[in-house]
């Protein structure tokens, strides 16, 4: 998901290095429904990016003969065709708003500590589970009949998730950063400044966790889990008000144990998981890599921006906390697997300061700036217009 | 052709490339898959294939008759002989004797011109002629190279010679049966002197035994000096040898002995010191054939190697003295010692036989003559032995046989018939009492105690083969076959089989009758049954020529079931589900007129397919009649997957359920249908009984039909106004609950049999399913399945005449019970002895688990798939599975393959290197792949070719 991460080099404020203080104040919305992308990279809705659609029959598969969903799955009694059971989905995922809030101290020269408190409010609306069970073998009929003809009120007598629209507003995860940073002027003809950054910080999990009882409600931030993120940065001032750099950032995500739908049977899909327990999640490293370009104050305070956001996180692992459901067969979800995003950013910035007294109090800036993804593997991204406004003082 | 043989080998090198690559079940079963499907529609193979020999002329394999078959243990490998008799010299040339793999597409020769004969360069004395005798011994020998199958084999103009043919690099050689003083002619008789002759040879590895004739010319077999000859292949110490000869009396250190591969011939005491072997005496004068006195003619003896009970039986046909207490065994027993010292055995004590007893084997009675024509042991899936004899024309016997006796000549004897196995345990990797075997131990002493020929657990067959004359017998696992050539005019060929019904012991309680098998209904002059893929190859003689053909998978046009099929394929195209329920209904079906009739349903159709009652008994399927079934009561049972034929007192009609309830389909001036195989069928309509929703069975015993949803169990009186009982529900029967379902079931009379989503039931104690008034009032009872909590899908009988219901009618039979384990794609089947349910009613043995151990008294399955099966049949002999696709995997046939303790097949002559041939599962054998399908819906036997076919939403295709 390309949530708004404030802390995010791209689109954080530039900061001159004049100021003790920084307070920042982000704020976005979505443009239309979200775009996903498969496991391939095709485009797709944001309710396939793990499957291409969702299966009832093996829904049921993986639970002891003798319980509820066992003997449902023996009175069906039927096959999986390929299509018998099958759902295909379709659901618009929307970025209503989103915002966040930072505060940075400047303090001996080079360092600095700060704080960024993002909050999201998403939507997920027409959702709709398309049945592509056929009716020509009694298995199909069955297979209406007792499972796919009520799927929700089915799949919620079961104990899975309320399928159907929802709204979601709440914070992201609070981080907080120790920063390194100094410019380094160049007496060269082409290079002015050179600016070295990095970063570690830590996360505390203050975001929304993933609702398990409802489908495909992610969790804002790292699912109740601290992080510990580090990056660095490179950004190079040229002349002819030119900048260019670059910054990588990693972040590990501490396991945490909670309740969360599992894998019953590896022919599972993710939106139809009945069972849920306590698990153990081992979160894969968090990588992101920002490349960009700058226009740096071309008219007056204005800079015009272009960067290449890479995000990727790798494979989770889960570890159940009971023997009676495989970590082997949990292990096969989708939604553990790798997903990246790739983004193009634009951002057009005006900094008031170059029309304030060099020794002014204040120092403000103003940007706006467009989030685009436009390509991935198991991710949904909102194209998001933002602005965000700082001041050092 | 061609192409398809070089396909075929491709096939073959590559399957044979991953196995040896052990390459991980998983992927393996997929590859073969795949390879499969790739293969099976290769256009130029054929059902019913011809298979390539030297014949020249079309639809021939041979231009001369075959004489001898021979197949091994495994049934992997073929080889036959050329009868001479009617062919003259310059046609069988190098094809004497021939050799051919059971998925081989032509014989290959292996009677070259010339031959090396112990090492030398010889013309071949078996090129162009005829072989007298022959057979196989198996035996891996470390010193000699090749094949470890070599025929043994005698030349016709050559009768005191045996030969080995050992076959190295693709190159047949001969070996010599040596006696140490000339290669040749040097088969002696039971004085030393040179036989005149050989009359029969066995192989038990690594023993051989051929029979022979005296010394003098115009002698015959059962003259004094006739006997048995022991040849053994072995190591022998060359230094022994030589010191004989040298006649040096100093012993040799054990790493001065040579060790020399020799087909050696032995004495009868075991060693091979002598200068004269001499042969084990076997004559009209022997003791252990004679009944007080010496027997008037001893003739036409035959041999069978057993090497489960490590016995050689000699099978003879014998005439008493005129004397009044005079009597003759038909049969007798040789055994070799741990010195190769070879004895012979009475197959049962002199007290055993008294006149006036039918007693098969031998009797006593002045003049009287008893003859056996073919022997068989059969060691049954209960791990039991038994003799199979047939001494008529068309009578064939199952004699119980004497294991684990301590005693150990009395191991092979003819056993107390009403005996109890005995378990044998031993501990194997720390895990206690292993099922190691399980022995009958007493033997029949008197003549209570001897099976006699009206006893139903003697019977094979439950009586004479009614076709014709048997001319061939093979056994596999549970099943006789025979098979019956165009010997009289009145003779119906074909091959022919009878499944062993066993009881709460494991024993042999009756079998099934006579059913023909496998859609041969040719003349059959020999044929061989390839356990692998459960095929038939037969082999029918002209005057000058053979034909062998084998049955396949494929329906092509030279299937004798290609229009019916069509017409299958036609009404029930994929688009619409396919078939969805397939019915096979034999000719003790009430209404078919001693017709058979096949019901296939699918989507809103049925197919009535009747065969009159001239070609059921022929087994041709190239005639029937069929009507379809349409309308809009049809229409409302939706996908239709149930029938059954019902009797409403005088009359009979067809009855089909679905998932929209229940049809009776009777004729348009609504009395019903007067026998369905009237012309009438046409007239048929339609009415539907109830409000059924989900019907799963349906089955007629008797005026009642039983109806079986996945909620309740109906029972309806035909003859009552179709008076309607609920007589099981899932809500009234303890232990289930209302979201259990019910799968399958059995009735026959007071006897019924659920299979529910938790686990199997039967009716109560004294309960009967014919009057009882509601589901309470049945006092369905559990019952137990031994190592497993899984649902009962299927419920498969064995029964005398093949009818589902009279399971608990005559001496009982049998059932199968396939549970599977959805949630672990794990499916097992089970075994229940089924008793004849009497005035006495139902009781705790009525529906008894068979002793199928793993672990000593704990009764357990008998087949793990090892994964989720749908569908399960067998004949007793092939285990057929019926796999739905399973994530990316097709739906697919295979066979279960036992498997045994020691892993190697010549390891199972030791009683305790088997488990009791359970199938513990992991190996099958995938014989046929259905890419394009999703379901198998049924595995069923044609009623009239006894062919398998298996139906699904793909279609039908039948092995033929």
């Amino acid at each position: 998901m390309n949530l708004l991460r404030p802390y995010d080099t791209m689109i954080r404020p530039w900061y001159t290095g004049c100021y003790p203080f920084q307070f920042a104040w982000f704020g976005e919305a979505g443009i239309g429904a979200a775009r996903a992308f498969d496991e391939d990279g095709h485009r797709t809705n944001a309710l396939r990016i793990w499957n291409r659609d969702q299966n009832a029959l093996a829904m049921l598969a993986g639970f002891d003969a003798q319980c509820e969903i066992g003997q449902r799955l023996l009175e069906i009694d039927a096959t999986d065709d390929g299509v018998r059971g099958h759902f295909c989905v379709n659901g618009d995922l929307d970025l209503k708003a989103a915002g966040a809030f930072s505060a940075r101290w400047f303090f001996c020269r080079d360092w600095s500590l700060s704080f960024w408190l993002p909050f999201y409010s998403y939507r997920l609306h027409n959702v709709q589970f398309i049945d592509q069970t056929q009716n020509i073998t009694d298995q199909d009929f069955r297979v209406h009949e007792l499972l796919t003809d009520s799927i929700v009120q089915n799949v919620c007598e079961l104990g899975g998730p309320v399928i159907g629209d929802w709204n979601r507003t709440g914070p992201g995860d609070l981080t907080v950063f120790v920063e390194w940073f100094r410019d380094f002027p160049q007496p060269k003809p082409l290079l002015r400044m050179v600016r070295l950054n990095w970063r570690l910080g830590l996360g505390f999990p203050t975001g929304l966790p993933e609702d398990e009882d409802r489908i495909f409600a992610f969790p804002f931030g790292f699912d109740r889990s601290f992080s510990l993120p580090f990056g660095l940065g490179l950004d190079l001032t040229f002349i002819f008000h030119l900048r260019a750099g670059f910054d990588v950032q990693l972040t590990h995500i501490f396991g945490n144990t909670r309740c969360r739908r599992i894998k019953t049977n590896e022919c599972q899909t993710e939106l139809l998981l009945l069972e849920k327990i306590r698990a153990y999640k081992d979160f894969g490293l968090v990588q992101r890599f920002n490349l960009y370009g700058q226009l740096f104050r071309i008219c007056g305070g204005l800079s015009l921006k272009l960067g290449y956001q890479f995000y990727k996180q790798g494979h989770s692992e889960l570890s159940i906390s009971s023997n009676a459901f495989s970590n082997e067969i949990a292990n096969t979800a989708e939604s553990l697997r790798e997903w990246t995003i790739h983004q193009i950013f634009t951002i057009v910035d005006y900094d008031f300061g170059v029309h304030c007294a060099p020794d002014a109090r204040i120092h403000p800036q103003l940007s706006a700036y467009a989030r685009v993804p436009f390509n991935g593997t198991r991710s949904v991204g909102n194209i998001a217009l933002g602005g965000v406004f700082s001041i050092e003082f | 052709m061609q192409a398809g043989t070089i396909l075929g080998l491709i096939h073959m090198i590559i399957m044979n490339h991953l196995i040896e690559k052990r390459i991980v079940m998983y992927p393996r079963l997929m590859l073969q898959r795949i390879l499969l499907c790739m293969f099976c529609f290769i256009p130029c193979l054929y059902a019913d294939q011809l298979i390539k020999g030297t014949a020249q002329q079309e639809q021939v394999t041979f231009p001369f008759p075959v004489c001898q078959t021979i197949d091994t243990f495994e049934k992997t490998d073929y080889f036959v002989t050329a009868d001479f008799s009617r062919t003259g010299s310059g046609i069988v040339k190098d094809y004497s004797i021939a050799h051919m793999r059971h998925d081989g597409q032509q014989f290959s020769p292996l009677a070259p011109e010339k031959i090396s004969i112990n090492g030398v360069e010889y013309n071949n004395p078996f090129y162009d002629h005829a072989i007298s005798h022959c057979t196989l011994l198996q035996k891996t020998i470390s010193a000699i190279t090749g094949l470890p199958l070599r025929p043994v084999i005698v030349s016709s103009h050559d009768p005191q010679t045996i030969f080995l043919l050992n076959i190295v690099n693709q190159k047949p050689e001969l070996i010599t049966a040596e006696n140490r003083i000339t290669y040749y002619k040097n088969i002696p008789d039971a004085t030393g002197l040179l036989t005149s002759g050989i009359v029969g040879l066995q192989a038990g590895s690594p023993s051989v035994f051929a029979l022979v004739k005296p010394n003098k010319k115009e002698s015959v077999f059962g003259d004094p000096g006739s006997g048995i000859v022991h040849i053994i292949l072995g190591l022998i110490e060359l230094e022994e040898k030589n010191k004989n000869k040298k006649d040096d009396k100093k012993p040799v250190d054990e790493k001065d002995k040579n060790y020399h591969a020799a087909f050696l011939i032995l004495d009868r005491e075991g060693t091979n010191r002598g200068v004269y072997n001499r042969a084990l005496a076997l004559d009209r004068t022997t003791s252990e054939v004679k009944l007080d006195a010496d027997l008037a003619y001893m003739g036409n003896p035959i041999m069978h190697w057993s090497p489960e009970v490590q016995r050689l039986y000699v099978g003879l046909d014998v005439k008493a003295e005129n004397q009044p207490n005079a009597g003759a065994r038909a049969l007798v027993i040789g055994r070799t010692d741990k010195n190769h010292a070879f004895t012979l055995e009475p197959i049962a004590p002199d007290n055993a036989f008294e006149a006036g007893a039918n007693t098969i084997i031998g009797g006593r009675a002045a003049q009287g003559n008893w003859s056996i024509n073919h022997i068989k042991t059969l060691f049954t899936s209960t791990s039991i032995s038994y003799l199979i004899v047939s001494s008529g024309a068309r009578e064939m016997y199952a004699l119980p046989l004497v294991t684990g006796n301590e005693n150990l000549p009395l191991n092979g004897r003819i056993a107390k018939k009403d005996a109890i196995p005995q378990d044998f345990c031993f501990t194997l990797n720390n895990i206690d009492l292993f099922m190691g075997a399980r022995f009958i131990k007493e033997p029949a002493e008197k003549v209570e105690d001897m099976p006699v020929a009206d006893d139903p657990a003697t019977r094979v067959g439950t009586g004479p083969l009614p076709y014709g004359d048997i001319s061939s017998v093979k056994v596999d696992t549970d099943t006789v076959f025979v098979c019956v050539s165009k010997l009289h005019e009145n003779d119906i060929p074909g091959v022919y089989a009878s499944q062993a019904l066993f009881d709460m012991h494991g024993k042999i309680k009756g079998w099934t009758e006579w059913q023909r098998v496998c859609g041969v209904n040719h003349s059959v002059d020999h044929f061989f049954w390839d356990a692998q893929y459960g095929n038939v190859t037969s082999i029918a003689n002209t005057p000058d020529s053979s034909i062998v053909r084998r049955t396949s998978w494929l329906c092509d046009d030279a299937s004798h079931s290609k229009s019916f099929v069509e017409i299958i394929q036609d009404e029930f195209p994929q688009s619409s589900g396919g078939v969805q329920g397939l019915y096979s209904f034999n000719h003790h079906t009430p209404g078919l007129n001693g017709g058979s009739a096949i019901v296939v349903t699918g989507l809103h159709k049925v197919l009535f397919v009747y065969f009159d009652q001239e070609a059921t008994a022929k087994g041709s399927t190239e005639n029937f009649t069929h009507t379809v079934f349409t309308g809009d009561i049809i229409e409302q049972l939706g996908p239709i997957t149930t029938a059954c034929i019902a009797n409403t007192g005088q009359r009979h009609c067809l009855i089909v359920g679905g998932i929209g309830g229940v049809a009776l389909l009777h004729h348009k001036d609504g009395k019903g249908l007067d026998g369905l195989h009237t012309q009438a069928l046409h007239e048929m309509t339609c009415k539907k009984i109830g409000t059924y929703r989900h019907v799963k069975a349906l089955m007629a015993d008797k005026q009642y039909v039983y109806i079986l949803t996945s909620k309740q169990l109906d029972r309806i009186d035909m003859q009552a106004g179709m008076a309607c009982t609920t007589i099981a529900h899932v809500e009234h029967i303890k232990q289930l609950s209302s979201r259990a379902s019910f799968f399958d079931f059995i009735v026959s009379g007071p006897l019924a049999i659920l299979a529910t989503s938790k686990g199997l039931y039967r009716i109560g104690n004294q309960c009967d399913a014919r009057t009882i008034r509601s589901s309470q009032e049945g006092q369905w009872t559990m019952v137990p399945l031994p190592e497993f909590d899984g649902a009962v899908t299927q419920l498969i009988p064995a029964t005398v005449t093949g009818q589902k219901n009279d399971i608990a009618r005559y001496v009982g039979g049998h059932m199968y019970v396939l549970s599977t384990y959805k949630e672990h794609n794990v499916a097992q089947i089970h075994r229940y002895s089924i008793a004849p349910v009497d005035e006495q009613g139902v009781n705790d043995l009525t529906v008894f688990h068979m002793p199928d151990f793993f672990v000593d008294k704990q009764h357990s399955y008998f087949v793990n798939a090892g994964y989720e099966i749908s569908r399960f049949a067998t004949d007793g002999s092939l285990y057929l599975l019926g796999q739905n696709k399973i994530h990316t995997i097709s739906p697919a046939l295979l066979k279960a393959l036992p498997c045994y303790l020691s892993g190697e097949l010549d390891q199972i002559d030791s009683f305790t290197k088997h488990s009791g041939r359970r199938f513990l599962g992991i190996q099958s054998r995938t014989i046929l792949s259905f890419d394009t399908g999703s379901f198998i819906s049924a595995i069923t036997r044609n009623p009239v070719t006894g062919s398998w076919m298996i139906a699904g939403d793909w279609g039908v295709r039948v092995n033929e």
